[in-house]
């Protein structure tokens, strides 16, 4: 990966110098440049901007250490590539050339300085590797879970970016010229021809073709439903539990399409607590009609579906409960192998597909990516995971299977407020 | 009807909007991108614009500011793939007045294009 982009650089020299540098670098290195003449703006810039290299324009030894005293200590730790445009060896000053990353004597070209910064680019980037793999060590030693909290963050952010590019370009190579945003459009022309108009209600190979067009542009749809979905920012806030009982409602009326197409039947067990948590009233309930959907999907027909929520002094959860429908030639539940799989993008724990909800927001799998990217957004964790009820529980109204789905979105409570 | 100036560089995207432009009675010139484009624009009467966004040689952008330099009044739509919120503030930074995302539904492209119009 490219971080050139992050790192800084500070350029001093005299204005022809600088402006040389300006266009030379500018094509090749993508670095945030500060270009600097005079020596106190030079400081300056080394304290505000802390860049991690200096390039100095300099053909005179003292000067030049002069200036390299004036760089270390605005910061020690700054890497020094000196050019000397002049015909003079500033490589042959000893004391020179151990303050310094590199010395760039003579009759040095463009590439020449190009290809030094280029190493002190390289050298900066494996100095912070290794200064986050040394910081990752430190964290796994003081506090082992929050390391783990910390790596899971990364994978899934490196995911959900994958997912991101994925989509922009399905999108992208569907809506070119060629293909299938033409074939659509192409589709629509035909059906404003008066000619096709006629025809179209006796011919089954034009309707066809309208119906699969407009199933397409559905299709197409969903995709940007989940781009921006998966762009979607939630600001974080104070939300009341009486809030968060109007979230749920609202996403229980939401689903009320989907909850029809099997007949179930949603429990809301919601109790009225007073204080807060730390979220967003349109997460939440952007979350709960996911969960909804999951658990109208993948459990028996005309079954309970309870919604439920609990509160400890550190935390208030949410809580969708369903039964498992038995899966014909896939994965019946969540084995706890797939607990944190059914998150990622695109996962599909079986190859069952139910027409019944093609309507549904995202499809594609990546409904439950979305909410546990929506959840991390408020602070919160969501959780999918399968539990086993006890036998005294499952007899009498739950005959077919005794385990359980259990989907809890987990909030941070906001003590006093 | 009017008379409109469609800027494309895809070649099947200029036939679908010609032929649905036409479809809708009016009469329109095709260009390839930002360059040609704004040469056919100087050298004729346009009521209105319809331009991709994405273009080699001249992008939709630069088009865009170019006729604005010398025309502020006409109306510039642009047709483009891009559906970012980003985007289209860029587009309307430049000075595009409606922005329409591929793939376009005829009818509604004809309705917008008969709005911008009037």
């Amino acid at each position: 990966m490219n971080h050139d982009d992050s790192i800084g650089i500070v350029i001093f020299g005299s204005e022809a110098q600088v402006a040389w540098c300006s266009s030379a670098l500018s094509a090749v290195l993508k670095a945030k440049r500060h270009f600097v003449t005079e020596r106190d703006r030079l400081a300056e810039t080394i304290r505000a901007e802390s860049p991690e290299i200096a390039l100095l324009a300099t053909s005179d030894a003292n000067s030049c250490r002069s200036l390299i005293l004036l760089c270390r200590r605005e910061n020690p730790g700054i890497l020094i590539v000196i050019w000397n445009a002049e015909s003079g060896q500033l490589s042959a000053e000893k004391d020179i050339c151990n303050g310094t990353f590199a010395i760039v004597d003579g009759d040095a070209g463009t590439l020449d300085i190009i290809a030094i910064l280029k190493k002190a680019f390289a050298f900066v980037l494996q100095k912070r590797e290794q200064q986050e793999l040394q910081r990752k060590r430190q964290m796994r030693r003081q506090n082992p879970a929050q390391w783990l909290m910390g790596e899971e963050n990364a994978e899934r952010h490196r995911q959900l970016e994958y997912a991101r590019s994925l989509i922009r370009n399905i999108l992208h190579s569907a809506s070119q010229g060629l293909g299938i945003g033409a074939v659509l459009t192409y589709i629509d022309l035909l059906q404003m021809s008066p000619a096709i108009q006629a025809v179209k209600e006796g011919d089954e190979t034009i309707s066809g073709l309208v119906k699969n067009a407009s199933a397409a542009r559905q299709w197409l749809s969903a995709f940007e439903n989940i781009l921006t979905g998966l762009q979607k920012r939630y600001e974080c806030d104070l939300v009341t539990f009486a809030t968060i009982n109007a979230a749920i409602a609202d996403a229980v009326k939401r689903s009320e399409d989907f909850r029809a197409i099997k007949d179930h039947e949603v429990v809301l067990a919601l109790s009225e607590f007073v204080g807060a948590v730390r979220g967003n009233a349109e997460a939440i309930s952007e979350i709960c009609a996911e969960l909804l959907l999951n658990a109208f999907k993948y459990s028996p027909a005309k079954s309970k579906v309870r919604v439920m929520c609990y509160v400890t002094p550190e935390i208030y959860s949410i809580v969708v409960v369903s039964e498992i429908e038995t899966m014909r030639g896939g994965v019946t539940g969540i084995p706890a192998a797939y607990e944190k799989r059914v998150f990622e993008p695109f996962f599909r724990l079986n190859n069952t597909w139910d027409d019944r909800f093609r309507d549904q927001k995202y499809g594609l799998g990546i409904g439950l990516t979305l909410a546990e990217h929506a959840a991390e957004q408020c602070g919160a964790r969501l959780y999918l995971y399968q539990i086993e009820l006890p036998a005294t529980e499952t007899g009498v109204d739950a005959p077919r299977q005794a385990n359980r789905i259990v989907a809890e979105l987990t909030l941070q409570r906001v003590r006093d407020a | 009807m009017a008379n409109i100036l469609a800027v494309d560089d895809s070649e099947p995207m200029r036939a679908i909007v010609s032929q649905a432009l036409r479809s809708g009675g009016h009469e329109v010139t095709l260009a390839e991108e930002g360059v040609d484009a704004l040469e056919k624009f100087k050298a004729a009467e346009f009521d209105l614009i319809i331009t991709d966004i994405n273009m080699p040689v001249m992008d939709g952008y630069a088009f865009v500011k170019a006729v604005r330099a010398v025309n502020s009044d006409i109306p510039i739509l642009a047709l483009t793939t891009e559906g970012q919120e980003s985007q289209r503030k860029a587009g309307e930074d430049a000075g595009v007045d409606g922005w329409i995302v591929k793939p376009f539904k005829p009818a509604q492209f004809l309705a917008i294009v008969k709005q911008i119009l009037s």
